[in-house]
């Protein structure tokens, strides 16, 4: 038994000992179906994976002309009639390892060895079955298409492939992770990406050595930097609309096998405010809509805080008509302010990823719960007070408006909250100190992820604080090089 | 070493300037603005020779021990003064637990040296881009205050409040205005031109110390007497809306502009600290805030001693050219 | 090691925060107060608080006093009305000022009976709005705490409107000792 340079296991020319050794490498597995037969003369095994290929392709496409073929010397001059002869399939990739035997096999493909010849044939006859392009969960839009990315990167890649009919666009697919061997595609624009960026990215990706992926986020920390970052310089998309239009401007993407998702390198901060129908509606339209999202933001992060500060250390900011209001209702609530807000807080986070984990069926139960008890009796019996329940709400609407950021929201919330309680406005004041300089410490790839507030780029204030006539914005051929600090 | 840009380089010099008239104390009046903003214009002379040094490749890293030792005792003192600066404005300012005894300034100082660690640790590039945002959002308040301050109050109050001399407020306001020697670090670290960046920011420097000094006369002209801190006062004074009070709010921006100019005082201490003491490099940031808060504690106050403060300024702008001077004329002597 | 000390000084502080009852019904919120000599009497937003006379040397012991009072504490920073009567205004609306916080917008009046018998009779509300109403029609000029102040240090003397049983009832000038020395 030899190894190649990489230090797989060659695949062995005897057959009787190839099929011992498949056998012996996938333990027994049932799923891995042997076929041996013989064609042209020469003894042959056909492997494939039981519910991976389609059955009815495999039979027309591939079964039926091999089983037909002439008279062959040997099994070299099989494999090349069938090559040159034969067109079974679109896909023919060959493997000369076991490794890459098995590779193939569980990605769909059906095998063929045969007596004599130290490599395989492959025949992309895949048939698993997979979700169809469905409208994605999250990132709704009105205006926009409403296909989403689905399990399968070859389906993503026609789906990009469809929308960017140009020869730029280049798909790089290659495997990743040790036991999972999942594919992964690295896209670009090759006339507008960044030569470094791409660089960059590919190292990233070729010193990344994971066990497995199984989701974008078994990647994404690989191609971010190490230090403690609040927000991802890394952004994901489940719109392929969204991704071209992020591949146009200069950025690299990844698609996973098995991920509906895409990842985005670089991703800035203002774009997890941006949605696609920022470019369907007027401009005027858009800039309200967008400034609103960047005030549901910050009431999100920052209005319990606020409330709780002003309650307790300031109430002077309160006028005296919503004094008297917030008196009343505070009267009888046990608790103090602080412990009722994170009371509240945390109540509606259990309401949430209960919703989220629950089956369907039971799912309507949650929210008759929640509005009952929360809502209704909690206040009621006056445990928790009406306007802080308001305040809270408003806090979680204005969450839900930016759902990139739902995590960090979640958290900076609550930070901002023991901020705010414990040391009033001074006490938000640090910690907006601290959190806006992690936020601008955030710089992956030479891009910053303030950029373009801070570094303050002009040109890309067209598609930030406002944005322009789709004239305007086709005609400044934007590429994200503009925002690069590293390679100027 | 990494670069930032000339209005990254002024935002953080103006908001340790801003905050340092928020705390101004005694009073003041409309001849107070002009001589803050000729000593604003003084110093841009004194710099000039150290400008035309930067201009010509030179940095602080490249200046004698003696100079780096000089520029670090004026950052550290100033990183002192603005500490003290902030324990005696909270007395008109409400800062939680601030008045609570020594234990409470302490704990207040704490977390602000804490939170500048963190700003500091972060690289002179975050601290950068988060100033000027930060700075951006001050220069929004302070031109509310501006606006409703001239829209409420009466002209009267400019002529009402009573100052020293000229020369005095020109004293007072080359001795206080800002800390030169975090200008005479930064500087070096600026990717535009140096001449171009220096003169932005003595011009907008002597523009807004005009503008909040006149502004604080204007609100708080008549009752100057009893001010003892006339900006902070105004801020906390002037109103846009009758029916709501916003002084509070002003607390965010007094905050704010407190974490950043001590940031950016502990970065400028920190770079120096790395080039005179390099086996001190693990803790320059935390050593550099410990002097600050300890320099703090004492009561040196620099409005008391305008003459002797206005000197070391000049002192720290003019350290680096004389010592190139005296090399080269050491130079060409040892030539000869 | 600098995480765990953040993350312990963080855990401290919020024991301190989830102490700490500061809830808005927990305290009196005055709305005017009248200063006669050394008696001080304090009217406040809520109908459940009775108005408070005491008597003290300086308007730091009246509000100590009326804390104890009330048994709970006084908030100062709503103060919309201060009515005057003799001496010291200067120093006392400059205390008012600098340790009660009130709104710069506070109204300074003067008045013809005492102001205990004033705050007893007539809503604070009602004596504000009569103010209001007459700068309104120009029966009376800026009244604010500042512009009062101010012009007690400038001038040794302001005009400021005059309450009565009947409410507005013209204006008078008050004096500052202070200013007078």
């Amino acid at each position: 038994m030899t190894r190649n340079e990489r230090g797989k296991l060659r695949l062995l020319p005897e057959l009787e000992a190839s099929i011992a050794m498949i056998k012996k490498l996938s333990g027994g597995s049932s799923d891995v179906l042997i076929n041996e037969f013989t064609t042209g003369g020469v003894r042959c095994c056909l492997l494939s994976c039981e519910g991976m290929m389609s059955s009815q392709t495999a039979a027309e496409m591939v079964l039926a002309p091999l089983t037909e073929i002439e008279e062959q010397s040997g099994a070299e001059e099989l494999f090349g009639y069938i090559s040159t002869h034969l067109l079974l399939s679109c896909d023919r990739p060959t493997a000369e390892d076991y490794d890459t035997l098995f590779r193939l096999i569980n990605s769909g493909f059906a095998v063929l060895i045969a007596d004599g010849a130290d490599t395989a044939l492959a025949f992309g006859v895949q048939g698993y079955a997979s979700r169809g392009v469905q409208e994605p969960s999250g990132e709704g839009n009105i205006m926009g298409s409403h296909e989403g990315f689905t399990e399968t990167v070859r389906t993503n890649m026609s789906m990009l492939r469809r929308r960017l009919k140009s020869p730029e666009l280049v798909m790089e697919l290659s495997v990743k992770g040790s036991k999972s061997r999942t594919d992964i595609c690295l896209c670009y624009m090759r006339d507008r990406v960044p030569e470094k960026l791409l660089e960059r990215i590919k190292r990233s990706l070729s010193e990344a050595q994971p066990e497995s992926v199984l989701s974008t986020g078994y990647i994404r920390p690989f191609l971010e930097k190490r230090s403690f970052e609040l927000f991802s310089t890394t952004g994901i998309t489940e719109r392929p609309d969204v991704l071209c239009s992020k591949l146009i401007e200069g950025r690299v993407a990844v698609l996973v096998d098995g991920v509906p998702y895409a990842i985005i390198i670089p991703r800035l901060f203002c774009e997890s405010f941006h949605t696609l129908d920022d470019y369907a509606f007027k401009p005027y339209y858009a800039v309200f809509s967008r400034w609103l999202r960047y005030a549901a933001f910050l009431i999100a992060v920052l209005l319990p805080a606020v409330y709780a500060a002003i309650v307790m250390y300031h109430p002077e900011l309160l006028n005296s008509t919503m004094l008297i209001l917030l008196a009343d209702a505070e009267k009888n609530a046990p608790l103090p302010i602080l412990v009722e807000a994170f009371f509240v807080l945390l109540m509606y986070e259990v309401i949430r990823e209960a919703g989220v984990r629950l089956p369907k069926p039971v799912g309507g139960s949650v929210s008759i719960i929640s509005g009952l008890i929360i809502g209704d009796a909690a206040v009621k019996s006056g445990l928790v007070s009406t306007p802080l329940l308001t305040i809270t709400a408003l806090a979680v609407l204005g969450g839900f408006a930016v759902p990139d950021l739902q995590p960090q929201i979640t958290v900076l919330r609550l930070c901002f909250l023991a901020a705010g309680g414990i040391m009033g406005l001074f006490g938000i004041s640090l910690l907006a100190c601290a959190v806006l300089t992690n936020i601008c410490a955030a710089e992956d790839y030479g891009f910053p992820f303030t950029a373009p507030f801070s570094p303050f780029k002009r040109q890309g204030m067209g598609d930030t604080a406002f944005r322009l006539g789709m004239r305007k914005m086709q005609r400044r051929g934007f590429t994200v090089e503009a925002y690069n600090e590293q390679d100027k | 070493m990494n670069r930032i840009s000339k209005f990254q380089l002024v935002s953080l010099l103006l908001i340790g300037d801003v905050f340092a008239l928020f705390c101004i104390s005694g009073s003041i009046s409309a001849m107070t603005a002009a001589g803050f903003a000729a000593g604003s214009i003084l110093q841009l002379v004194t710099a000039m020779p150290l400008v035309y040094l930067y201009s010509r490749g030179s940095s602080p890293a490249s200046c004698g021990r003696a100079v780096k030792l000089l520029l670090l005792a004026g950052v550290l003192t100033w990183g002192g003064s603005l500490f003290a600066m902030l324990r005696q404005a909270s007395s008109v300012i409400y800062i939680p637990y601030e008045n609570k005894g020594i234990w409470g300034s302490i704990a207040v100082a704490g977390l602000i040296a804490l939170v500048c660690v963190y700003i500091s640790s972060s690289g002179i590039k975050a601290l950068a881009r988060s100033g000027v945002i930060a700075a951006a959002l001050g220069a929004v308040c302070i031109a509310i205050v501006v606006v409703s301050a001239v829209l409420h109050s009466e002209p009267e109050a400019l002529a009402s409040a009573e100052g020293r001399s000229f020369s005095g407020e020109l004293l007072r306001g080359f001795a206080l205005s800002g800390g030169v020697g975090s200008f005479a670090v930064l500087l070096g670290f600026t990717d535009d031109d140096v001449s171009d960046s220096a003169v932005l920011y003595f011009i907008c420097k002597a523009v807004i110390s005009a503008l909040v000094i006149l502004t604080a006369v204007l609100v708080t002209g008549g009752i100057m007497d009893v001010s003892g801190f006339p900006a902070a006062m105004a801020a906390q004074l002037s109103q846009p809306f009758p029916v709501q009070r916003i002084d509070s709010l002003f607390l965010i921006v007094f905050s704010v502009f407190a974490v950043y100019s001590v940031a950016v005082q502990a970065s400028a201490a920190e770079y120096l600290i790395g080039v005179t003491f390099p086996e001190m490099k693990k803790f320059r940031c935390t050593a550099a805030l410990l002097i600050m808060a300890a320099a703090g504690l004492f009561p040196f106050r620099i409005s008391d001693h305008t003459a002797i403060s206005a000197a070391a300024a000049a002192l720290i702008l003019l350290a680096a050219p004389a010592e190139h001077l005296i090399r080269k004329g050491a130079l060409k002597k040892r030539e000869v | 090691m600098k995480f765990k000390l953040i993350a312990a000084s963080a855990a401290l502080a919020m024991l301190t925060g989830c102490a700490a009852d500061g809830k808005v019904s927990d305290k009196s919120y005055l709305r005017a107060a009248a200063i006669d000599g050394n008696v001080v009497t304090l009217s406040f937003f809520s109908d459940e608080d009775e108005n408070i006379t005491v008597a003290a040397d300086d308007l730091s012991q009246a509000k100590t006093a009326a804390e104890l009072r009330a048994g709970k504490e006084v908030f100062t920073g709503y103060t919309e009305l201060i009515v005057l009567g003799d001496d010291n205004n200067a120093d006392t609306l400059s205390f008012i000022l600098k340790e009660w916080k009130v709104s710069p917008e506070c109204i300074v009046a003067g008045c013809s009976i005492s102001g205990e018998t004033l705050l007893s009779e007539r809503p604070p509300k009602e004596l504000e709005g009569a103010v209001r109403s007459a700068q309104k029609h120009g029966l009376a000029g800026k009244c604010d705490i500042v512009t009062v102040l101010g012009r007690l240090l400038q001038n040794g003397s302001a005009e400021v409107p005059e309450l009565s049983r009947e409410g507005f009832c013209g204006t008078s000038e008050i004096r500052s000792e202070t200013a007078a020395e």
